[in-house]
């Protein structure tokens, strides 16, 4: 083999694992978006998500060690809470909410279902600090880390000397969960002309459109707005939700979108987790008082009543189930543990 | 020899100016200079007053040269903290002109305030930060009062909110000494206007907090001698 072959195929291995992370990283379907956190997908580097892939499966997060992120965002949920309404954290305390599945959290601006936390950064200090939650505080959980040589040699290994710090552990967290990307679901091979739907899905789609779409917006299937909805307040919990955050009357009660990828996997349904099936949740949208004048106008043209309607309408929710993401080995507890 | 110590009094002498040419932050309760964890009586409403902690971010502080109308940024933001001592001086750049108004915000601006995490004194380990909703605490003010109904006498006040309109982001412009840069917070002025008796506990963003960094934003004031 002569110096020149070896320069080049070099060079061909360099090019190539360069251009498979760029395309890992921050590839998306020309249908989408832009992301809000683009300049963040495009800098993160592959020793970076998977620091805070680590992180995110540690349950030294916790104050005894016992709860991770994943506990509550499992990956074969969609990262939601499979099973539990609300969720359920340290000494087996019950929190208020419905833990929502992870993904795409690049194209949102405001997290929680009340949008109370404004950057993705500043996320898990809500989950860590949180005396039903993880109950520690991000202090001593790098105390924990420093302690041990796997964490120190990442953190330089990413960030640099003295590189195990606050605002690089949250880098790293926000890293790995801007990694996680759904847009392989059956409805992406539609719209990529790798797949075609079922007349019965075709018939979903179109009741979708008319019905939901002016919310649950393609291809993210949310506008990620707060939204006076019909439910109920539950009045064991008198979640107010946005009107927290903003303190203002009109907002009361509203709550953010979610994004109807992977509904399959993310069950219960809501910010309170009241609905179980797809089912229920479309009787609700059909049975409720939308002329209520508190309650979103949009919502009065979701009412889809005809069980033959609804059926197909399930039919095309189901094709936004995205199993490469679910499945995807790279989202999972890492070997070190 | 007479050089050696001839130097060394130079030396002295330009330190000593370099220090004054530094922004203090002086507090007081009143008459006296304030010292964490010692009692303090509040004769307007017969009541007495120890403070544990006061920490307060400060701001894109500019000084200005109000004939030439030249401005400097002495820092982006600084975090003052009571209980750290060398937190209480501003470092200021030599000047090419003549500072007399010293104008900086007290707490963290919106659009800081939404763009994720930052090292330094925004770091969220420093403890400024809330973690159930995004926002930096602008100010900490705690301790204890004979009047505070709240348990073991407490008084709480972590004010911060960067939402309008309760944007509790406060706007100060002073006019100091230019030989002796010094800014004076007296707390004394906060007490007596506020009865901890009706008010101990303002821990989120809302009405409250903005009438309290209101007041809080009084207590600072140039140092006359
Ligand atoms: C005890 C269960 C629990 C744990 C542990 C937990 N979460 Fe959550 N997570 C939730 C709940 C519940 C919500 C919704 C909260 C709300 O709306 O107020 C949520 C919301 C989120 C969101 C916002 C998603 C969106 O679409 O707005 C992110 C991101 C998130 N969690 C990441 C994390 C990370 C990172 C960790 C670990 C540091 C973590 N979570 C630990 C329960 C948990
Ligand atoms: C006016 C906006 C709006 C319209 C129109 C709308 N939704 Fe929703 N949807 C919401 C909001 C807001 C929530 C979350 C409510 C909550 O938890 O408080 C939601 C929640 C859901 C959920 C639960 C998802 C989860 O992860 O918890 C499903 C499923 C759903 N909607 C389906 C539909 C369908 C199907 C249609 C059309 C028939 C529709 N929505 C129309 C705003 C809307």
């Amino acid at each position: 083999m002569t110096n020149k072959s070896i320069f080049w195929g070099l060079l061909c291995a360099m090019m190539c694992s360069i251009g498979l992370s760029w395309i890992g990283l921050r590839h998306y379907p020309n249908y989408f978006p832009k992301p809000y956190y683009e300049g963040r997908m495009t800098d993160m580097s592959v020793p970076e998500i998977d620091l805070g892939r680590h992180l995110f499966y540690d349950p030294r997060l916790s104050r005894d060690n016992s709860i991770s992120c994943a506990s509550c965002h499992s990956p074969f949920n969609a990262f939601a809470h499979s099973d539990h309404d609300l969720s359920h954290g340290i000494d087996d305390q019950i929190g208020t909410r419905n833990a929502p599945g992870l993904f795409n959290l690049g194209w949102q601006t405001e997290f929680m279902w009340d949008g109370a936390i404004n950057h993705l950064d500043m996320q898990a200090l809500a989950p860590m600090t949180h005396p039903k939650e993880m109950d520690e505080s991000l202090t001593n959980v790098l105390q924990k880390l420093s302690t041990d040589a796997f964490y120190r040699k990442k953190f330089e290994n990413v960030y640099g000397p003295d590189g195990l710090t606050g605002p690089n552990f949250l880098r790293a967290l926000t890293a790995f969960e801007l990694s996680l990307i759904s847009t392989d679901a059956y409805y992406d091979k539609v719209t990529q002309n790798r797949a075609q739907f079922t007349k019965q899905q075709v018939r979903g789609q179109a009741l979708f459109t008319k019905h939901c779409q002016s919310c649950h917006t393609a291809p993210l299937f949310s506008n990620y707005e707060f939204v006076r909805h019909t439910l109920k307040i539950d009045s064991t919990l008198d979640d107010l939700g946005r009107f927290m955050v903003t303190l203002r009357s009109q907002d009361s009660a509203r709550f953010k979108v979610p994004s109807l990828r992977n509904l399959s996997f993310t069950a219960p349904y809501m910010h309170d987790g009241r609905f179980h099936s797809l089912r229920e949740v479309l009787n609700h949208y059909a049975q409720t008082d939308t002329a209520r004048p508190d309650v979103d106008p949009r919502l009065k043209k979701a009412v889809v009543a005809d069980a033959v309607d609804k059926t197909d309408l399930i039919a095309f929710l189901l094709t936004l189930n995205d199993t490469t993401f679910v499945f995807n080995p790279d989202h999972r507890l890492p070997y070190h543990y | 020899m007479t050089r050696k110590f001839f130097h060394a009094c130079i030396l002295f002498f330009a330190a000593q100016w370099a220090m004054a040419q530094d922004l203090n932050f002086e507090f007081w309760f009143n008459d006296a200079p304030l010292v964490l964890g010692q009692t303090y009586y509040v004769p307007q409403f017969a009541d007495s007053v120890r403070i544990e902690k006061l920490a307060f971010y400060i701001s894109d502080v500019v000084l200005k040269d109000l004939e030439k109308q030249n401005a400097t940024k002495i820092t982006d933001v600084h975090l003052i903290d009571l209980s750290q001592q060398h937190t209480l001086v501003v470092e200021r750049p030599t000047l090419n002109h003549e500072a007399q108004l010293l104008t900086f915000n007290l707490g963290i601006d919106s659009t800081r305030q939404v763009s994720g995490v930052f090292s330094g004194p925004l770091d969220p380990t420093k403890g400024m930060y809330w973690t159930w909703q995004s926002g930096y605490i602008n100010t900490k003010l705690q301790g204890t009062s004979a009047s505070s109904s709240a348990r073991n006498h407490k008084f709480e006040f972590h004010l911060g909110g960067y939402r309008m309109p309760y944007n509790t982001l406060q706007h100060v412009a002073l006019l100091i000494n230019k030989k002796q840069p010094k800014i004076m917070v007296d707390l004394g002025a906060f007490f007596d206007t506020l009865s901890i008796n009706n008010t101990n506990h303002v821990m989120r963003p809302g009405k409250e907090a903005l009438a309290l960094s209101q007041l809080f934003a009084l207590t600072i004031k140039p140092y006359d001698e």
